[in-house]
């Protein structure tokens, strides 16, 4: 990954956590990594750990950013989830996965799909 | 007929477990086996952790036991210490023929007030459950837009064992969240007072000001609120 990619990524994550902590979210993780992946935020909103996938574009050219969490991704992020509901014992606690849609250009424009995708819930 | 202990064939101790109610404390299966007497099949006990701190969520639980089953040194979260509390949410869990869990943060609370997001909170403990009961034991509440039979009890997590499960899966996840949020906000020592307004709380309070995990509708919190304004 370049510089400039990682720069625009972090940029990216700033915003989205802002924009996340205006609607309630309230933010737990930043950055989030183990050996089975990385999430780029973990936050409680509405009763629910919410585990987030932040994603910049700079550009629609490759489509929209919220398709971009394809299903080798969705697998990690969900195998990370776990460890961290299995380290702060959070089995019980509702959970969900959310994808924030940031664009590099238009400084405003932030999407949140809630639910973006499902966890089976025998992985528990 | 002297007082004294029962003996075997001693008619009048049936008598006596008649006039202080086979509830007390005697049988915490009664309410289970009543509902179970009238046709109920699945039985659901709730109750919730949390009305009272000035920080955190109110987490609600339900459970509905196996018939008949009892759990050792199973009763009200409030009587059982922490790490005994802890072995027997894994038992709960393990044992529980099904189980859910609801939680309305603190935003809800301020909004909605701790009565409304209480039930709230045992709504979503429902509607998770499967198959969803016909019969609900609870802690002195009844929850208005639920249409199943329900019986509030008072004192009820110690005169049910089903409501005492729950006391016990919505005390121990409330404080893991409580524990989560102490690392947010370490400043509070949430893990220790787990948000209540103890003597240590209210201090941290009084030195910091109020966080964003505090409720900002409970006194004193809203009081400092107000006289920042000003």
């Amino acid at each position: 990954m370049s510089i400039l990619k990682k720069i625009l990524g972090q940029e990216g994550e700033d915003r989205a956590a802002k924009h996340l902590e205006k609607l309630g979210y309230r933010i737990l993780e930043r950055n989030y990594r183990t050996r089975a992946g990385e999430i780029d935020l973990i936050a409680l909103h509405r009763g629910e750990v919410v585990f987030v996938e932040v994603k910049t574009r700079t550009n629609n050219a490759y489509g929209a950013p919220e398709l971009a969490v394809n299903a080798q991704k969705q697998r990690r992020m969900i195998n990370t989830a776990l460890g961290y509901i299995r380290c702060k014992k959070l089995h019980q606690v509702p959970c969900r996965f959310d994808v924030v849609a940031i664009s590099a250009a238009m400084e405003q424009e932030v999407e949140i799909i809630q639910n973006a995708f499902e966890m089976d819930r025998t992985h528990l | 007929m002297p007082r004294g202990r029962p003996r075997p064939g001693d008619q009048h101790a049936d008598r006596r477990d008649d006039l202080f109610g086979s509830e007390l404390a005697c049988d915490p299966l009664s309410f289970e086996r009543a509902a179970h007497a009238s046709g109920y099949r699945c039985i659901a006990g709730l109750d919730e952790a949390g009305r009272g701190p000035l920080a955190g969520p109110v987490v609600a639980a339900a459970v509905v036991l196996p018939g008949g089953l009892l759990i050792p040194g199973l009763t009200d979260s409030k009587q059982v210490v922490e790490s005994e509390r802890e072995h027997l949410f894994d038992i709960i869990v393990e044992q529980a023929a099904s189980y859910g869990i609801g939680i309305v943060d603190e935003r809800t609370i301020d909004d909605v007030n701790i009565y409304q997001a209480t039930i709230i909170a045992m709504e979503r403990a429902l509607e998770t459950l499967s198959p969803r009961p016909d019969y609900l034991l609870l802690d002195a509440i009844t929850l208005p837009r639920v249409a199943i039979p329900q019986k509030p009890l008072i004192k009820g997590d110690y005169r049910s064992h089903s409501i005492a499960a729950a006391s016990i899966l919505a005390k121990v996840t409330r404080d893991r969240l409580m524990a989560v949020l102490h690392e947010k906000y370490p400043q509070y020592n949430f893990r220790k007072h787990k948000g209540y307004g103890t003597k240590e709380h209210l201090a941290l309070l009084e030195k910091h000001g109020p966080c964003e995990a505090h409720r900002k509708s409970f006194n004193p919190v809203s009081r400092m609120l107000r006289s920042e304004e000003r």
